[in-house]
C-alpha cells in the first residue's frame, strides 16, 4: 500500500456508499473524510484542506453542483479537482459542468469504487 | 291549378255541317208547312162548296191562316216538330262548342292585362287538334316555369333555415365548450368570446362584455412576462403559437395553455385563440415526474451500494472478517430495501386495480408486535431512540393478515423513527377489547404541518418540510398502510403538532 499525504473529501447523504468509497480510498493510501450533506462538506472544507473533493449530486440542503459553486468561491478550492457522482444522463452535461464549475469528471451511479480510486490517482497525478 | 276542365268533341267542320243541316231542316219545315197548309186550305174550301156552289171570293169565307197553321201543326206534329228540336239542340251544342274558345280568349286577355311579375292561373282545356296541343303545352310550360321558380324560392328558404339552425348549433357548441375560444381583430381586440373565456380569465364581465377589449391586456397582467410577448407578435401570426401562462389574478397557481392560430383569410389578420385550463394536467405531470424521480432514486441508491460493496469484497484481498460481515449486512439490508420498494410498487399497482387482498389467520398480538420490533430494532439502535411498547395483559388471537399488518406497523414505526431526532422518543401502544384493536404509534419527532395533514395518506405525497426531504422515501408507505387497514375494515387517524410530534392510530373493529 502506498501512503500519500493527500486528503480526499467524500460527500454523500448515502452514508453506506460514502463509507465504501472511503474504504476503497483508505485502502489506496489516501486520507479521507466524509460529510453527509453539502453544508457539512462546506464547513469541513473551510476547516481542513482537501486535495480532491468527491461529491454526490442529489443531496438535501445543498446539491453537489451548488457545493461546487460554493467551493469555487473559496481561494483554496479554486483549482481543486472535483468528481461528481450523479444520476445517469447528467454525464452528458459534463462539458458544460467542466466549463462552468471546473468539474473534472463525473461518475454515474452505480459506480465502481476501484474506478473512483483510479480517477483520483489520475487527477492527483499520483502513480498508481 | 287546374280548377276547370272543358271537354268538347266537335271539330270545326261539324259546326259547318250542322249549319247546313239546319238550313235544310228549316227548308224542309217550310215546305212541309206549305204543303200541309195547302191541303188543309183545300179541305176547307171543299167543305164550304155545297152552300156556295158558285165560288165567290168572299173574304169572310176565306179560311183563317192561323187556324190553318194550327191545324197543320196538329195534323203532322213529328215532321214539323223534329226539325225545330234539331235546330234548338244544335244551337245549344254550338254554344257549348264556343265556350272553351271564349274561355281561351278571356284567359289570354287576362294574361295580356296582368301586371308584370304577378301570377295568373291558366287552365288547361281538352279539345281535339292543334289547339289543345298548343294551348296545353303553353300552360304546361308556364306551370313548370312557375314550379321551378317556387322550388327555387322554397329551396332558398329551406337552405336559409338550415343554415340558420346550423349557425345556432355552432354557436351553442362554441358557447358550451370547456375550452375558452376567442377571436381577435387586427388590433388584438376581442370580436368573439365564448362563455368559458370569462371564467378562465377570472373576469367579472360576461363574454359579451369582453368584446372590444384587448386580449393581451386581459391575459398578461404582469408586464414582466416578456417571454410571452412572442404570443402576440403580428410577425409570427402566420403559424400557430402556444404558451403556458398563469391564470390572471388567480392565487391558486392555476395554469392556462394559450394557443393562437391565424384565421384562413390572412388579409383580415384575425386570430383564433383557445384557452385551456391545464392545472390538473400539470399536477398529474408533476406528480408523475416526482414519482419517477423518487422511484429512480429509490432503485439506484440500493443498487449503487450493493454494487460498490460486492465489488469491494470481491476485489480487495485483505479485509478483516468483522468488516466483511459488516459489508454483507449492508448488502443484505440494501437488497431488503429494494425488495420492499418493489413490493410497494406491486401493492400500489394492485391497489389501483382493486386486487389488493388480505389473507387472515388467527394471530396473537404479542407475536405480531415481536416481529415488528425485530424489524425496526436496528433503526432504533442506530438513532438511539427511546422506544416503549405497551401490550394488553390478556390478548386473544385475532384474525388478521399478519404480513400486511406487520408492514403497516413497520411503516408507521419506521416513519416515527425516521422523523424523530436522535435520542427522541417513540412508543407503540396496543389496546384490545371485545370490539376493536387499537394500535397507536407516537413520537416526539418533527411533526406534520396542519395544512399537510389532509394529504399525508395520498399516494406519492411527500412533505415539503426540508427535514422530510432530507430522508429517503417513496411517498407510498402511508397510502399503502391505510389501504391495508381499510381492507381489514378499519382506518388510520393522525394527530400531530409541528416540531412536537405525531400520533398515528390504527383502529380495526373485531367482529
Amino acid at each position: 500500500m502506498q501512503t500519500t499525504t493527500q486528503n480526499v473529501l467524500i460527500v454523500d447523504d448515502n452514508i453506506a456508499l460514502a463509507r465504501v468509497t472511503q474504504f476503497a480510498l483508505d485502502n489506496a493510501g489516501f486520507n479521507t473524510q466524509t460529510a453527509g450533506n453539502g453544508q457539512q462538506a462546506l464547513e469541513l472544507a473551510q476547516e481542513l484542506h482537501f486535495d480532491i473533493v468527491i461529491t454526490d449530486q442529489q443531496m438535501p440542503q445543498l446539491t453537489g453542483i451548488e457545493l461546487c459553486r460554493e467551493l469555487r468561491r473559496l481561494p483554496d478550492y479554486h483549482a481543486c479537482p472535483i468528481i461528481l457522482l450523479t444520476a445517469k444522463g447528467l454525464e452528458l452535461e459534463l462539458p458544460k459542468l467542466r466549463d462552468e464549475l471546473g468539474i473534472n469528471t463525473t461518475f454515474a451511479k452505480p459506480f465502481s469504487p476501484s474506478a473512483i480510486v483510479k480517477a483520483v490517482h489520475e487527477l492527483l497525478a499520483v502513480p498508481a | 291549378m287546374f280548377r276547370i276542365r272543358h271537354k268538347l268533341g266537335l271539330p270545326r267542320t261539324a259546326v259547318a255541317c250542322y249549319l247546313l243541316f239546319c238550313l235544310l231542316a228549316l227548308g224542309g219545315l217550310a215546305a212541309g208547312i206549305f204543303s200541309s197548309s195547302l191541303e188543309i186550305a183545300r179541305e176547307h174550301l171543299l167543305r164550304d162548296l155545297p152552300t156556295n156552289s158558285v165560288y165567290q171570293s168572299d173574304p169572310a169565307a176565306t179560311p183563317d191562316r192561323w187556324m190553318i197553321a194550327y191545324e197543320t201543326l196538329v195534323a203532322s206534329p213529328l215532321p214539323l216538330g223534329l226539325p225545330i228540336l234539331a235546330v234548338g239542340l244544335g244551337g245549344f251544342l254550338l254554344a257549348r262548342l264556343l265556350r272553351p274558345v271564349t274561355e281561351l280568349g278571356a284567359q289570354l286577355a287576362q294574361l295580356a292585362n296582368q301586371p308584370q311579375g304577378s301570377h295568373i292561373d291558366l287552365e288547361r282545356v281538352e279539345v281535339y287538334g292543334e289547339l289543345t296541343e298548343g294551348w296545353n303545352r303553353l300552360v304546361g310550360c308556364l306551370e313548370r316555369f312557375r314550379h321551378e321558380s317556387l322550388d327555387d324560392e322554397f329551396d332558398d328558404g329551406l337552405m336559409g333555415a338550415i343554415a340558420n339552425h346550423q349557425l345556432h348549433e355552432y354557436d351553442a357548441i362554441l358557447q358550451n365548450l370547456a375550452e375558452g375560444i376567442a377571436v381577435t381583430d387586427f388590433e388584438g381586440r376581442i370580436t368573439f368570446a365564448n362563455r368559458a373565456i370569462a371564467t378562465l380569465l377570472n373576469t367579472d364581465p360576461s363574454s359579451e362584455d369582453l368584446k372590444g377589449q384587448a386580449l393581451q391586456e386581459l391575459l398578461i397582467q404582469d408586464p414582466q412576462q416578456d417571454h410571452l410577448q412572442s404570443l402576440f407578435e403580428p410577425a409570427a401570426a402566420s403559424h400557430p403559437v402556444s404558451a403556458e401562462i398563469p391564470v390572471p389574478g388567480d392565487s391558486t397557481n392555476r395554469v392556462l395553455r394559450v394557443s393562437r392560430q391565424c384565421m384562413q383569410a390572412p388579409s383580415h389578420q384575425r386570430q383564433v385563440w383557445s384557452l385551456q385550463d391545464i392545472t390538473q394536467q400539470k399536477l398529474v405531470d408533476s406528480t408523475r415526474n416526482e414519482f419517477i424521480e423518487t422511484a429512480t432514486h429509490e432503485l439506484r441508491t440500493p443498487l449503487s451500494n450493493i454494487k460498490a460493496y460486492v465489488e469491494t469484497l470481491a476485489t480487495t484481498g485483505d479485509i478483516a472478517i468483522e468488516q466483511q460481515q459488516e459489508f454483507c449486512h449492508i448488502i443484505n439490508s440494501e437488497v431488503t430495501r429494494l425488495a420492499r420498494f418493489v413490493d410497494d410498487l406491486l401493492s400500489i399497482s394492485s391497489m389501483e386495480v382493486g386486487s389488493l387482498s388480505v389473507e387472515k389467520h388467527n394471530i396473537v398480538t404479542e407475536r405480531l408486535v415481536d416481529e415488528v420490533i425485530q424489524k425496526v430494532q436496528p433503526l432504533i439502535a442506530q438513532k438511539e431512540i427511546h422506544f416503549q411498547v405497551s401490550l394488553p395483559k390478556k390478548a386473544r388471537p385475532l384474525a388478521l393478515d399478519k404480513d400486511k399488518m406487520v408492514a403497516v406497523l413497520v411503516n408507521l414505526l419506521g416513519n416515527a423513527i425516521k422523523y424523530t431526532p436522535r435520542g427522541g422518543c417513540v412508543a407503540l401502544q396496543v389496546c384490545q377489547d371485545k370490539t376493536q384493536l387499537q394500535l397507536t404509534v407516537t413520537d416526539s419527532g418533527i411533526g406534520i404541518a396542519p395544512e399537510e395533514l389532509p394529504t399525508i395518506f395520498d399516494k406519492f405525497f411527500r412533505s415539503s418540510d426540508p427535514r422530510v426531504q432530507a430522508e429517503t422515501g417513496t411517498g407510498l408507505g402511508l397510502s399503502l398502510a391505510r389501504e391495508v387497514v381499510r381492507i381489514h375494515g378499519g382506518d388510520i387517524g393522525v394527530e400531530s403538532k409541528l416540531d412536537e410530534g405525531s400520533a398515528f392510530t390504527v383502529t380495526i373493529p373485531l367482529k
